[in-house]
């Protein structure tokens, strides 16, 4: 090889040796033959570096050459310098024997200004630069050299040729040091790696060298890699860090090995161009970026690793061979040496001999050297022979590692395949990635001024939130001031809408008696106008009021209903009743209001709630909680409320009858039941709340559930079986809970709120009576005695206790009595029901006629409007309202009805005996 | 009260198996209506009407009970003071009927001297009715008692039931006033007067 400097061959003479191995020099080394023998890629790349010169060519216009004489071109270099940006464009020049790219200010300009080792540089293209096409950076020893060039296109070629010519230099090189066959004589010689005492320091382990590349430097990207692409060599690293093979490289040892074993023609041949190969990395970063470097295949890689290291074995071997045929050579050289010593030693002699006479004594040593050099030469002989030898074993070992090469490429270009299949799931799966949310991942992989970009414009996002929140709220609070307000205002609207109706309705009542009375002739006309015409007048204006009325009434019936399905209108009503009822609902309605409108009862509300936060989902029996079911439950509340009061009283049997006892009792079909007690539920199906669109008829949705119930509780309570009155208590159970909770409310008011109510006798509801009677005349004695000369009110009372308020009475006012009675009992009942002859005492003093006052006791609920007003007479008016009395006069009355009842029984059976008598006379006449 | 607008006050008494139309019988002769829907008679109830029989004002206060056994502790008080007893069964309900016997035993040992009056009702669906006619009749004359088949629903028979009891406590009355007669003939003269249109059905005592 012809190197920069005059590679002066040695003055060696050709030995009759069948080779044209020539005797080097001991220090200069020339290679011109022995390339040739070992067929070395030097011979190639002669006329790429043919031109040797420091200052390059002058004067090509175009801004790139990649002729394949010289890498030249304009390129703009970017600078930062105490945060100061700076380009300059020069131009740049690639010597390829150096490997060095030079600065110059133009491309006339005969001296450098700057040299960059391409050598020692790593050339990275990073995606920080990617604004801008062309830019690519040169790092070198932690400096990095930013540089433009026109496009990204040529970009790509500078980057191209870079590494090209970098990795053949590398490669020369490394083939310079292993043949030893080349003289370095640099005027830049300061290049470590280059210089030849190192190569030669370093030549029993150059070969590793090349091989390692160097695996203590620091990699990763932008650092001082010598063969890859920054893009290639950070996936390098990761794929070298990941099978922890210190020594193996894929792209570098493919590169190298290629270029010391391959003839520099075949090199290329299997490597992707740069430009391919970078193609196919970006889509491998995507890949890395997706799954993180580990998940790299690995199982092909070690496969091929495993054939790179016998090829690294092989290789080693053939290293060893040639260094043997090395210290063979320098044997031979030593030798020949020798021989021309002795030769000129010989003729010395000779001349000597030729002097002197002592021919004998001279022909002794001719012959001792003859045989000295016979002997030599059988040595040379033998050394050639051996050189022979290991010439061929190289030339085997050099096939070997052909045919290893040619697998090597085989295999790598099934890993590149594998690459490309990966690379295409990859794209798949991102392009699937980008249809749905993108997993953000900030790898390593990802560049910062990119995050940062993006962080500022989540955080400016962020912010647009948090304005459009803060916005929001104010809009919600003063929506919702709004809302309170028109709430506000409803209400009052509503208030005296409510007012007006039960005002029309009073006028509408008042106006329709008069007409009756006109009709019925008893206001005379003063008018003198014709009787006829009047009365007819009159008779028209009374018939469209009550025909109006009907219709009206029966649209109410059939499409109102109130919040628990009770029809708003109840029952049919005569005409004259219809309007009296519409004024009191219109009034009922009113108070509903005026007590919803009412502070009192958003405290309330406010109680309801704080104490029922503080409950679990049981609620406890409680002083504060019977205060505040004395008022009445809130709708919403009043399942659970009820549920916890059913279970106060229920809790021991339910534990003894155990889970799913209800469950068992509505299949226990087997169970004898009575069947009085099944038909008689039966009929009373639809005669327990008429009025409710619930129980409205057969079809009605809770129908079925209060069979069930009932029938379930005549399994539990044989004895009891059923009796009317609970069918309503049932149904009102059914209206808030589920029908195992209202079987055992139904258990709970049977067995325990009212024992002996409902059993054969009755006896406690008729004992219950006369106590009532009792405390009846004992608290309101003026109203008890004119009441009892027309009526006994118990006639009545009796209903309310059996039923809990449910006959005739709204269940605005009825729930709450339920609510109170459910957590304190019977004495509820006394009280409710003395308050609702206390509430009417007014109306009922002036009372004289028996059917008035039975139509007016009769209908009593449904006149009570004033919730308020009947919780104060019960509660407070009446108080005290000692127990200990209903417990004396229980004592006094429950003997008495007991002997009654024996009585009655006695007769029963007596008038049944002879009845039996008779009729068995009877049959005997027959 | 304090002045007469009627001639005689009567009180009567309605009872019968439970569901069998008490309720609504006497609905239909106070009120004039007939919805259907009921609510089940806890305890009891009265209403008050008043009709013209011969030419005299009765005021009838007319009480209805509950139909189920066990009230019977509670509505045998009502029945002191009683002047006649209507016993209703229901003629779909064979059962009602049969019970029949139970019920004029509860007026025997609860009141005496009492005008009776056996009632079918429900008499509007032919498809439906179980007891019959003649069978209802027989116990009426075994009992010595007028027979009617009504329809509360219909209004059938309803009114000349109610005016035909009113007539037998009136014309009881009346004899017990002057002297007495035996029961039998008051049922005799009361079936002759009354129950114009269904002679065939209604009559019973002969």
């Amino acid at each position: 090889m012809q190197s920069s400097e005059t590679s002066t061959g040695a003055p060696s003479r050709p030995v009759a040796v069948p080779t044209s191995l020539k005797i080097p020099d001991v220090i200069k080394i020339t290679d011109s033959d022995a390339a040739d023998d070992f067929v070395l890629p030097v011979a190639t790349i002669r006329p790429e570096t043919s031109t040797e010169r420091l200052i390059p060519d002058a004067g090509a216009a175009v801004p790139l050459q990649f002729t394949a004489e010289k890498l030249s071109g304009w390129l703009t270099r970017h600078k930062k310098t105490l945060g100061m940006k700076t380009s300059d464009r020069k131009w740049y020049e690639f010597v390829d024997d150096r490997c060095k790219l030079f600065v110059f200010q133009g491309p006339d300009e005969p001296v450098p200004q700057e040299s960059i080792d391409i050598g020692r540089a790593a050339i990275v293209v990073d995606p920080e630069f990617s604004e801008k096409p062309g830019v690519f950076a040169l790092s070198i020893d932690n400096q990095t050299i930013v540089l433009e060039a026109f496009s990204s296109d040529e970009m790509r070629r500078w980057i191209q040729e870079l590494q090209k010519r970098r990795e053949l230099f590398l490669k020369i090189r490394s083939v310079d040091t292993l043949t030893r066959g080349h003289t370095y004589s640099r005027v830049n010689s300061s290049n470590a790696s280059s210089s030849p005492a190192a190569v030669e320091e370093n030549r029993s382990t150059s070969a590793e060298y090349d091989f390692c590349a160097q695996p203590d430097e620091p990699t990763g990207l932008g650092s001082g890699d010598t063969s890859a692409s920054g893009v290639l060599v950070s996936f390098d690293d990761i794929l070298y860090r990941t099978t922890k093979a210190p020594l193996y490289r894929p792209d570098q040892d493919g590169e190298n090995s290629a270029g010391l074993d391959i003839p520099s023609q075949h090199h290329g041949r299997n490597q992707p161009s740069p430009t391919a190969k970078r193609s196919e990395n970006k889509p491998m970063q995507a890949f890395r970026q997706m799954f993180g470097p580990n998940k790299v295949e690995k199982v092909d890689v070690k496969h091929e690793k495993a054939l790179e290291d016998r090829l690294i074995v092989l290789q080693d071997e053939l290293l060893l061979a040639r260094d043997e045929l090395t210290a063979q050579k320098e044997i031979v050289t030593v030798l020949r040496r020798q021989l021309d010593f002795t030769t000129k030693e010989k003729e010395a002699l000779r001349t000597l001999v030729g002097s002197t006479d002592k021919e004998a004594a001279q022909m002794q040593i001719l012959r001792d050297r003859c045989r000295l050099i016979l002997e030599l030469e059988e040595a040379l002989q033998n050394s050639r022979s051996e050189k022979d030898t290991l010439v061929q074993r190289s030339e085997i070992l050099k096939n070997e590692l052909l045919e290893m090469a040619r697998q090597s490429a085989k295999l790598r270009e099934n890993l590149r395949n594998k690459e490309n299949a990966i690379v295409l799931l990859t794209e798949q799966v991102t392009k699937q990635e980008l249809s749905g949310p993108r997993p953000v991942r900030n790898g390593s992989q990802r560049s910062l001024p990119d995050t940062e970009d993006q962080v500022q414009k989540m955080r400016d996002i962020l912010e647009a939130y948090k304005e459009k929140l803060a916005f929001l709220n104010e809009e919600i609070v003063s929506q919702n001031n709004l809302r309170t307000e028109m709430a506000g205002r409803e209400e009052v609207l509503l208030g005296m809408i409510t007012d007006w109706e039960a005002k029309h309705a009073r006028l509408e009542s008042r106006l329709l008696y008069s007409l009756k009375d006109m009709a019925s002739g008893k206001v005379k006309s003063i008018l003198g106008s014709p009787e006829d015409e009047v009365s007819r007048i009159r008779q028209r204006i009374l018939d469209e009021a009550l025909g109006g009325s009907e219709a009206d009434a029966h649209v109410k019936a059939v499409t109102e209903c109130d919040r628990y399905g009770f029809f708003v209108s109840r029952l049919h009503y005569t005409n004259e009743e219809y309007l009296e009822r519409k004024a009191l609902e219109a009034e009922r309605r009113q108070r509903l209001v005026n007590l919803r409108k009412d502070p009192s009862s958003a405290d309330l509300s406010a109680k309801w709630d704080s104490f029922l936060t503080k409950q679990t989902r049981l609620l406890q029996k409680s002083e504060e909680l019977k205060n505040l079911m004395r008022i009445g439950c809130p709708d919403g509340h009043r399942g659970r409320v009820w549920k916890s009061c059913v279970e106060w009283r229920v809790s021991a049997i339910k534990t003894v009858k155990g889970v799913g006892y209800y469950q068992s009792l509505v299949k226990d079909t087997a169970k004898p039941l009575a069947s009085s007690a099944a038909k008689q539920i039966k009929i009373d199906l639809c005669r327990t709340l008429p009025n409710n669109v619930h129980f409205m008829n057969m079809e009605s949705d809770m129908i079925p559930r209060l069979e069930e119930v009932l029938l379930a509780f005549s399994r539990h309570n044989p004895a009891v079986a059923y009796c009317q009155g609970m069918n309503r208590l049932v149904a009102v159970a059914l209206l808030f809970l589920n029908e195992e909770d209202a079987f055992w409310c139904l258990v709970a008011i049977v067995e325990y709120l009212l024992p002996g109510y409902f059993t054969i006798n009755m006896i406690e509801a008729q004992t219950d009576q006369r106590i009532f009677r009792d405390l009846f005349a004992t608290k309101l004695p003026e109203l008890f005695s004119h009441l009892s000369q027309q009526l006994d009110p118990t006639l009545y009372s009796f209903n309310w206790f059996l039923t809990v308020f449910v006959d005739n009475m709204h269940p605005d006012i009825f729930l709450p009595i339920w609510d109170a009675f459910l957590v304190e009992g019977k004495k509820v009942l006394f009280r409710f029901s003395l308050a609702m002859f206390k509430y009417f005492e007014d109306v009922l003093m002036e009372i004289t006629d028996q059917n008035l006052a039975n139509k007016l006791l009769r209908n009593l609920g449904d006149r009570v409007t004033d919730l308020r007003k009947l919780q104060a007479i019960a509660f407070e008016t009446l108080n005290p309202f000692p127990m200990k009395l209903v417990k004396a006069r229980r004592a006094v009355h429950l003997p008495e009805i007991m002997a009654e009842m024996q009585q009655l029984e006695k007769l029963r059976a007596s008038v049944s005996q002879s009845h039996s008598n008779s009729n068995n006379q009877e049959e005997d006449d027959l | 009260m304090t002045k007469k607008d009627y001639d005689h006050l009567f009180k009567l008494l309605i009872i019968g198996d439970s569901g069998v139309g008490k309720s609504s019988l006497l609905l239909r002769f106070s009120d004039g209506t007939f919805t259907g829907s009921y609510i089940t008679t806890i305890g009891v109830d009265f209403k008050i009407r008043t009709i013209v029989v011969n030419g005299e004002r009765v005021k009838l206060q007319i009480w209805d009970t509950a139909g189920q056994e066990r009230f019977r502790t509670i509505t045998s008080t009502y029945y002191r003071g009683t002047h006649g007893v209507i016993v209703v069964y229901d003629v779909t309900n064979g059962e009602s009927f049969a019970n029949i016997k139970r019920w004029l035993e509860e007026i025997e040992h609860n009141c005496e001297d009492v005008s009776r009056v056996l009632v079918g009702n429900k008499d509007d669906d032919p498809e439906r009715k179980v007891v019959l006619t003649s069978d209802a009749k027989r116990i009426a004359e075994a009992s010595g008692i007028p027979f009617f088949e009504t329809s509360a629903k219909e209004n059938r028979n309803v009114e000349e039931m109610f005016v035909a009891i009113t007539s037998a406590v009136l014309t009881e009355k009346k004899n017990k006033l002057q002297s007495s007669l035996p029961a039998d003939v008051q049922g005799r003269r009361l079936h002759e007067r009354g129950g114009p249109g269904r002679t065939d059905k209604k009559a019973c005592c002969k």
